[in-house]
This record gives C-alpha cells, structure tokens and sequence, in this order.
C-alpha cells in the first residue's frame, strides 16, 4: 500500500465587497467625477485620483470600485513594499509524504519539503479578474510598483522567473485598477515613475464645492445643516487664509460637527465650548508652538476667534 | 547458604558494629551516631521517592511522545476491520469576503 499525503495548495484570499454608508452623499461633483472615472475604467484604462490630503480620494475610489461591481482587493502604499508585497512570493513549506508498504515487511518512509508560492493582492486581482484599489501608491517606493507597468499595458503580470505557478499571468479582462495619491510635496510619498503615470489617467480631486461640503458633514455628523454651514464657513475662510501648515479638511469640519452634535453645543460664538473645539481642532493646523512659530501661532489663533465671531455671531 | 561476592564475608567490623558496646560512654556515642544514621536513610528515602514520581511521569510523557510521533510517521493507526474513518476534511475556502462601508 501506497499512501501519500500532501498540504493543502490553496490559501483563503481575502476580497472586499464594499457597499455606501447610510450617510454617504452623492452631489453632482461626486456624481461628475465617478461618471468619468467610470468611463475611463469602461473602456480599460486605470483611473488615478490625485490631490490634497482630506478631499475623499480613497473614499471616491472605493465608490467607483463598488460601482465596478467585482470583489475588491484593497492595498496601502508603503514605503516598505517590494515587489513580492504585490504579486507574491515563496512563502512556507508545502509538504509531501510517501509511506510505501507494498511488502509488508518493508517500510519505505520518503518525506519531502518545497517551497510554496503564495499570491499577493495584485497577482490575485489580475488573475481572478477583480478591482485593485491601491491607496496612496506614491507611498511606496517607485521600483516597488515596477510590475505594474506590463500588467497595465501589456496586460500581463511578470513574476519572478522562480515562481512555481509558471512567470506570466495574462490578466483577466475584467481586472480594473484604480490608484490614489497626494501630491509630491507631501512627507513621506515619492515622486510617481513618468512610465506609470503616463499609462494612469489622472483625475484632479480638489476640496468641494460649499454645499457638498455641508451635505457630507451633515450627513456624517448628524447636525442639523444650518448648524453645519456655520462650522464649514469657519473652515473653508480659513483654508482659503493661508495661515496654516496643515491644510483644513473636510474632516475638520465633521469632526467639529461630530463633537458639537454629540456634546450637544451650540454653533455659537457665545458658547465657549464650541469655541474650544474649533480652536483645539484647527489650531493644530498651525506651527508648533516655538521659536517663530509662538508668534505665528498667536496670530493664527486670534484669527479663529475673530472667523468664528465672524461665521457664528 | 551460598555467599555471592566479597560483600557477604563477615568483617571484624561487622562483628564490632554488632557487639554491644562494653561501657556506657561508647554506648551513649553509638547511640547518637545511630539516630543520626536513621535520620539520614530517612531523608534519603524522601528523596528517592521524590524522584521516583519524577521519573515516572517524565516517563509517561517520553512515552506519550513516542506513541505520537509513531502514528504521525505512520499516517495514524492501522485501519481496523468494521471501523470507519471520519469524513476527509475539505480544503480551506479560497475566497473569504469581507464587507467594508466606506
């Protein structure tokens, strides 16, 4: 009797199946946007929304990957990334057993051991034919993102020439890459290769227009909209001043909402609390406070107070 | 009776340790001596025991051990006439999905 036994080949692979919040708005620039970066998706070609931190670009790219309507495999750019974080690599053992009792006083006992190939998100994405969403690719460092040059042109995915499950993968047609970046100036992101920005149609996303702005902080903080307005007015005179070191998002907004929603507060001047957390939310947008930085800090905030007295009266 | 080795043959010592002692002095020193020995095969005797359980269950492991690594190597035990395997376990699911609201 011959018995062999093996490890099991496959892996469980983990894909997204994503789905709006209650609270998601679409107003029309969102509307605009998806609509074209579908179009460019439609007719085969990767879509990368590129702008300022806080203007919703991963949350846009996850709306036009569920509108896709395949599994979704998510990455983060990371300066840490090599090649193998994307298409995969030998990882662990696969085992092989051989107990040969034909005769049996004869007990031949062969136990094997070889490396295993393990897929990683992209080789996944392009093999299975899903959407690839890769947050922030600016992160990780250019030659890391090497192998996406072929997979977005030629359609293929080289791996390594040691790969045990053969060095080409053809992409699956349904496979759809979306991307997202900050702009070079930002810390920690590195400047895009020119090879794969050429193969990327670039979508500009910048902040939104007032009354999106209002929508989605609305929506997601539970405020009632006039009050919104108020602390978005606050926000955009300020973003549009200048005086920062950390543009103020869209998220300060709804994290200003958030807390005067929940700790019940008035959208005031006059109310003290309210006051302190919009200073506590945007006064850390400013310089740090030392050396030069005290007196640009004592500016900034007497700013806030006067945009505040100004928005909240 | 038959004598085994050297170890058996009576000693003058043996005889001496056997003897009562003549005066009272060198009986009051054996005396001691003698209680003192008693205490010693005492907490030597603790001790073996001690050690007995100690191997014994070191022993029950080491055999545990053999008795697994036997049947591993071995792809589990001979099949008995009339026993039925379990069912094979199925291979793990390839795709697992996980839902995300953004």
């Amino acid at each position: 009797m011959t018995a062999v036994a093996t490890s099991p080949q496959t892996v469980p692979v983990t894909v997204l199946s994503l789905k709006p919040r209650p609270d998601f708005v679409v107003t029309p620039p969102v509307r605009d946007l998806t609509d074209r970066a579908l179009a460019y998706l439609g007719a085969g070609f990767p879509v990368h929304f590129r702008g300022p931190a806080g203007t919703g670009k991963t949350t846009l790219a996850l709306h036009v990957a569920a509108r896709l309507g395949r599994p979704v495999m998510l990455i983060a750019g990371d300066e840490g990334f090599a090649t193998s974080d994307l298409v995969g690599g030998q990882h662990g053992y696969r085992y092989r057993k051989v107990v040969d009792r034909f005769i049996h006083t004869v007990f031949k006992y062969e136990e094997d051991a070889s490396d295993q190939w393990v897929d990683r998100r992209l080789t996944t994405a392009c093999r299975d034919g899903y959407t690839l969403v890769y947050d922030e690719f600016t992160r990780s460092r250019p030659e890391a993102n090497n192998v996406l040059l072929a997979v977005l042109e030629e359609r293929l995915l080289i791996l390594p020439a040691d790969g045990t499950n053969g060095a080409y993968v053809k992409v699956h047609p349904e496979f759809r890459a979306i991307f997202t970046s900050n702009p070079q100036e930002y810390a920690g992101v590195h400047e895009a290769q020119d090879a794969l920005s050429d193969r990327l149609v670039s979508l500009q996303v910048d902040y939104y227009d007032r009354d999106t702005e209002i929508a989605i902080t609305a929506a997601r903080s539970g405020l009632a909209a006039d009050a919104v307005a108020l602390i978005v007015d606050v926000v955009r005179d300020y973003r549009s001043s200048g005086e920062y070191d950390q543009t103020p998002s869209l998220r300060s907004c709804i994290v200003i909402a958030t807390v005067v929603a929940q700790q019940q507060l008035r959208a005031a001047a006059d109310d003290p609390r309210f006051v302190l957390v919009c200073v506590d939310v945007l006064g850390s947008k400013a310089a740090p406070n030392s050396g030069e930085g005290r007196e640009r800090r004592a500016r900034h905030q007497t700013m806030l107070l006067s945009l505040i007295e100004h928005h909240c009266r | 009776m038959r004598m085994k080795g050297m170890r058996e043959v009576t000693t003058r010592r043996d005889l001496i340790d056997r003897a009562l002692p003549g005066t009272r002095a060198a009986m009051i020193t054996l005396l001691a001596r003698a209680e003192l020995e008693a205490i010693r095969l005492q907490r030597e005797r603790s001790i073996w025991a001690t050690n007995q359980r100690d191997t014994e269950r070191r022993l029950e492991r080491a055999a545990a051990r053999v008795e697994s690594l036997r049947r591993a190597l071995d792809g589990g035990s001979p099949r008995r006439k009339g026993v039925r395997r379990p069912p094979r376990r199925s291979l793990p699911v390839r795709q697992r999905t996980v839902a995300l609201e953004y």
